[in-house]
C-alpha cells in the first residue's frame, strides 16, 4: 500500500509517516504544500491520501476539488483543525472520505486509514482470504490452513496488495507504483524476488498454488477451483 | 435608569408651549373684548347723561328735570347745580355716598355693582341759559348696574377656555399622531439594526431613513460603525481560528511523537532520541504560547510614553540575535547615525520590536549575507530606522498582509524556521503602543527593508540630574 500525506508541518507530516511506516508497513509520501501535494496524487496511485486543510499554495479544499474533478477516486482521509459541524458535511460533500480533528489520536489515524483503504478496495474486514490463505491487515500475520506462515515485510506487502485486489490480475507496473514511495528506484525484477520467496512458503508441500503468474499481464492470487 | 420617552418628552413640551401661548391669546383676547365692552358701556353712560342734561328745565331760575323717567329704573344719577343744590332726583338724597362720586369706577349699591361717570361743571344748553341768569353750569352723575355686562363677560370667558381646551386636547392627539409618524423611519431603522448579530452583519439603512435629513447621518453612522465592527470581528475571528490551527497542530505534533515512542519496544537510543524529539516539540509549543500572549497583551497595553535612546534597545537586539546570525551565516551591520538619539518608546519593548524584526530579515538572508541597520532622521522630528535584508524581497500580494497575524509569505520557509507568522505582528502593535509606524518596503529579488518611524523626543532629565 501506498500513502501520500499533504501537510504543510514537517514534524508532524515525519511522525505521521512514521507511525504509518513502523506500523501498517505502508510505503508514504509527503508534500508540504497544495500544490506539490495535487501534483503528486495526480502523478502516483495511491492507495489513500492525508490531506491537511491549511495548506501553502493551493488549499486543501480546493486539492480535494481538483482531484476528484479529474476523477481520481483515492479515497481522502482530512485532517482539520476547524472543528464545526458545517465544514465537515462541507469536507465530506466534496469528495473527503472522512475526516480527522487536530490533534488526533496516531493509533485512530492509523486504523481509520487502513479502514479506509481496505473498504475502497472492497473488504469489510481487515481479513482477506483467499481459499485457505488468510492475511490479517491489523497484526501483520498471513495463516495457510491455520498456520501462521513467516513472511518478510517486502514479501507482507506485496500479498497483502494482491489479496487486498480481491482475486484481480495486477500489473507489475501497478504493484511497483504501490509497495514504493516516490524515492525508490523502480526495479521489475525485485518483484519476481519477492514473488518467488512468497511461493515458497505459502505455495509448498505439494498444495494447491494460490499465488499465479498471468503471462504478459502480471500476478494473481486466487483459488484453485476457479 | 427611569426611561424616558422622546414622543411623550416632545408631546409634553410642545403642550406646555401650545398652552403658554394660548393663555396668553386667551388673556389678551379677554382684556381686549373686556375694554371694547367698557368702552362701549361708557359710551352709553355718557349718552344717558346727555339725554340726562338735555332734559334740564331752567324755570326762573329753579333747574329741575322736564321729564325724570328718560332715566331707566334701576339706574342711578344725580344732577347737581355748581352751587351744590341737588336738582335731581327728587327722593331721598343720600342714596349715593361721596365714595361712589370719587370713584364711579365700580362701586356697590344695595349689593349691586355699578360703573359710572361724572361730568363735572357742563353748562346748560344755551336756549335754557337764556332765560335765566342761573348759575351756568351743572354737575352730573351717572351709573349703571354691570350685573349684564359681568355675566356676559364670565361667559365669554368660559366660551374661549373651553375652546381652548379642546382646541389643546385635539392638538395633543394630532401631535402624538404626528410625532408617531415622524419616528416611523427611526423604528424602522432600530428594526433594521436589532436584525443584526454576530453572525450576520447585514446591514442596510431603509431608504425612508436615508431620505430623512435628520436620520441620514444616523444611518451613515451606524453603517460605518458596522462595517468597522464586521471588520475587526471578522480580524479577531481569523485570529481565533488561526490560534486554534496553530495551537492544535503543535498539540498534535507533539502528541503523535508521544505515541510513536509509546508503540512497540524501542531501543534505548531510540527512546532518548524520542524524547529529545517531544522536547523539541514542546519548546517550540511554548514558543508559540509565549508569542500569542505577548500580542495579546501588546495589543491590550495601553500607549507609552516612556523616552529611551535608540542604542540601548538596538544593542540589546542584537546581541540577542548574535548567536542566530552567526548560524546562518549572516552579518548584522549596524550603521552608527543618530544611534544617541532620544526616542518614545519603551526600551524593552523597542528591543522587542528589534528582535522581531531582525529575526525576521535574518530568516530572509541568504547565507554569507548582511542585515543592514540604518538610522536616518526625517521630516517632523522623527526617526526612521531601517532593517534591510538581502533575501528575495516580497511578493506585492502578500506585501499588505505582511504585518497581520498569523500570515506567511513564504510558508514552506516559515514552518521550516519555525516561525509562526507572529514576529511582525507583535512588532507593528509594540510601534504603534509607542507611538510610532512601521511599513515594509520591497523590490522583489532586491531584499526587503522594515521602516520603524519613531518620534524624537527631548532628553529627560532624570532627579540625579544625570541625562536619561
Amino acid at each position: 500500500m501506498r500513502v501520500l500525506i499533504v501537510e504543510d508541518e514537517e514534524r508532524l507530516a515525519r511522525n505521521i509517516e512514521e507511525g504509518i511506516a513502523k506500523v501498517a508497513g505502508f510505503a508514504v509520501d509527503i508534500a508540504h504544500d497544495g500544490e506539490d501535494g495535487l501534483h503528486l496524487a495526480m502523478s502516483n496511485e495511491y492507495d489513500a491520501i492525508l490531506l491537511d486543510l491549511m495548506l501553502p499554495q493551493l488549499s486543501g479544499k480546493a486539492l480535494l476539488a481538483s482531484l476528484r474533478r479529474a476523477g481520481r477516486k483515492t479515497p481522502v482521509l482530512v485532517l482539520t483543525a476547524v472543528e464545526d459541524k458545517k465544514s465537515t458535511v462541507e469536507l465530506l460533500n466534496a469528495g473527503a472520505d472522512d475526516y480527522l480533528s487536530k490533534p488526533f489520536d496516531l493509533g485512530e489515524l492509523l486504523a481509520r486509514l487502513k479502514a479506509l483503504i481496505r473498504r475502497s478496495q472492497g473488504h469489510a474486514t481487515p481479513r482477506f482470504t483467499t481459499a485457505d490463505l488468510e492475511l490479517d491487515m491489523n497484526t501483520r500475520t498471513v495463516r495457510r490452513k491455520g498456520a501462521v506462515i513467516d513472511v518478510t515485510p517486502m514479501e507482507y506487502r506485496v500479498l497483502e496488495y494482491l489479496m487486498a485486489r480481491s482475486e484481480a490480475v495486477v500489473s507489475k507496473t501497478e504493484l511497483l507504483e504501490h509497495l514504493y514511495d516516490y524515492n525508490w528506484e523502480k526495479f521489475s525484477n525485485v518483484l519476481e524476488v519477492f514473488i518467488s520467496g512468497l511461493r515458497r512458503k505459502i505455495d509448498r508441500d505439494g498444495w494447491p498454488k494460490l499465488i499465479h503468474t498471468v503471462r504478459g499481464h502480471g500476478y494473481v492470487v486466487r483459488g484453485h477451483k476457479r | 435608569m427611569k426611561q424616558t420617552s422622546i414622543r411623550r418628552r416632545i408631546l409634553i413640551w410642545f403642550l406646555l408651549l401650545q398652552g403658554v401661548v394660548a393663555v396668553c391669546a386667551l388673556f389678551g383676547g379677554l382684556l381686549y373684548a373686556r375694554r371694547q365692552q367698557l368702552k362701549a358701556f361708557d359710551a352709553e353712560l355718557r349718552g344717558r347723561m346727555s339725554t340726562v342734561l338735555s332734559q334740564i328745565e331752567n324755570q326762573n331760575g329753579q333747574l329741575s328735570l322736564s321729564n325724570p323717567d328718560v332715566v331707566p329704573s334701576g339706574h342711578l344719577f344725580l344732577v347737581r347745580s355748581s352751587g351744590g343744590k341737588i336738582i335731581a332726583p327728587n327722593g331721598p338724597k343720600d342714596i349715593i355716598s361721596d365714595s361712589a362720586l370719587h370713584r364711579p369706577d365700580s362701586f356697590t349699591y344695595q349689593g349691586k355693582h355699578y360703573r359710572g361717570a361724572v361730568w363735572r361743571s357742563i353748562p346748560l344748553p344755551e336756549e335754557e341759559l337764556e332765560k335765566q341768569d342761573a348759575s351756568a353750569t351743572v354737575d352730573i352723575f351717572y351709573a349703571m348696574p354691570t350685573a349684564l355686562l359681568d355675566s356676559r363677560f364670565r361667559e365669554l370667558i368660559i366660551a374661549a377656555a373651553t375652546v381652548i381646551v379642546a382646541f389643546l386636547i385635539l392638538s395633543a392627539l394630532m401631535t402624538w399622531w404626528a410625532i408617531a409618524k415622524g419616528l416611523a423611519p427611526l423604528n424602522d431603522l432600530a428594526e433594521r439594526a436589532s436584525e443584526m448579530d454576530a453572525d450576520s452583519w447585514r446591514f442596510e439603512v431603509p431608504a425612508q431613513a436615508t431620505a430623512t435629513t435628520e436620520l441620514a447621518p444616523l444611518g451613515n453612522a451606524l453603517t460605518q460603525l458596522i462595517t468597522r465592527l464586521k471588520a475587526a470581528f471578522d480580524r479577531e475571528r481569523r485570529f481565533v481560528s488561526d490560534a486554534g490551527h496553530e495551537l492544535k497542530t503543535a498539540v498534535a505534533i507533539q502528541k503523535s511523537t508521544l505515541q510513536l515512542l509509546e508503540r512497540g519496544v524501542l531501543s534505548v537510543s531510540a527512546y532518548k532520541q524520542g524524547i529529545e524529539r517531544a522536547l523539541e516539540d514542546t519548546n517550540r509549543t511554548e514558543k508559540l504560547v509565549t508569542s500569542m500572549l505577548r500580542l495579546a497583551s501588546s495589543e491590550s497595553g495601553r500607549t507609552s510614553q516612556s523616552v529611551s535612546v535608540l542604542i540601548d534597545s538596538l544593542t540589546a537586539a542584537v546581541a540577542d540575535l548574535s548567536t542566530m546570525a552567526e548560524k546562518l551565516d549572516v552579518r548584522i551591520v549596524v550603521n552608527n547615525d543618530h544611534l544617541q538619539s532620544h526616542v518614545i518608546g519603551d526600551v524593552d519593548e523597542l528591543a522587542m520590536v528589534w528582535r522581531n524584526v531582525l529575526e525576521n530579515a535574518l530568516q530572509h538572508s541568504p547565507a554569507e549575507g548582511e542585515v543592514r541597520v540604518d538610522v536616518q532622521s526625517a521630516r517632523g522630528g522623527v526617526l526612521d530606522v531601517c532593517i534591510a535584508d538581502a533575501g528575495p524581497g516580497i511578493a506585492a500580494e502578500d506585501l499588505p498582509h505582511i504585518f497581520e497575524r498569523f500570515y506567511r509569505a513564504d510558508h514552506s520557509r516559515a514552518r521550516k524556521t519555525g516561525g509562526f507568522g507572529l514576529g511582525l505582528a507583535i512588532a507593528k502593535s509594540l510601534v504603534e503602543r509607542n507611538r510610532g509606524s512601521i511599513e515594509m518596503r520591497t523590490t522583489l529579488g532586491r531584499g526587503a527593508c522594515v521602516v520603524v518611524r519613531l518620534t524624537i523626543a527631548a532628553p529627560k532629565i532624570s532627579v540625579n540630574g544625570s541625562v536619561h
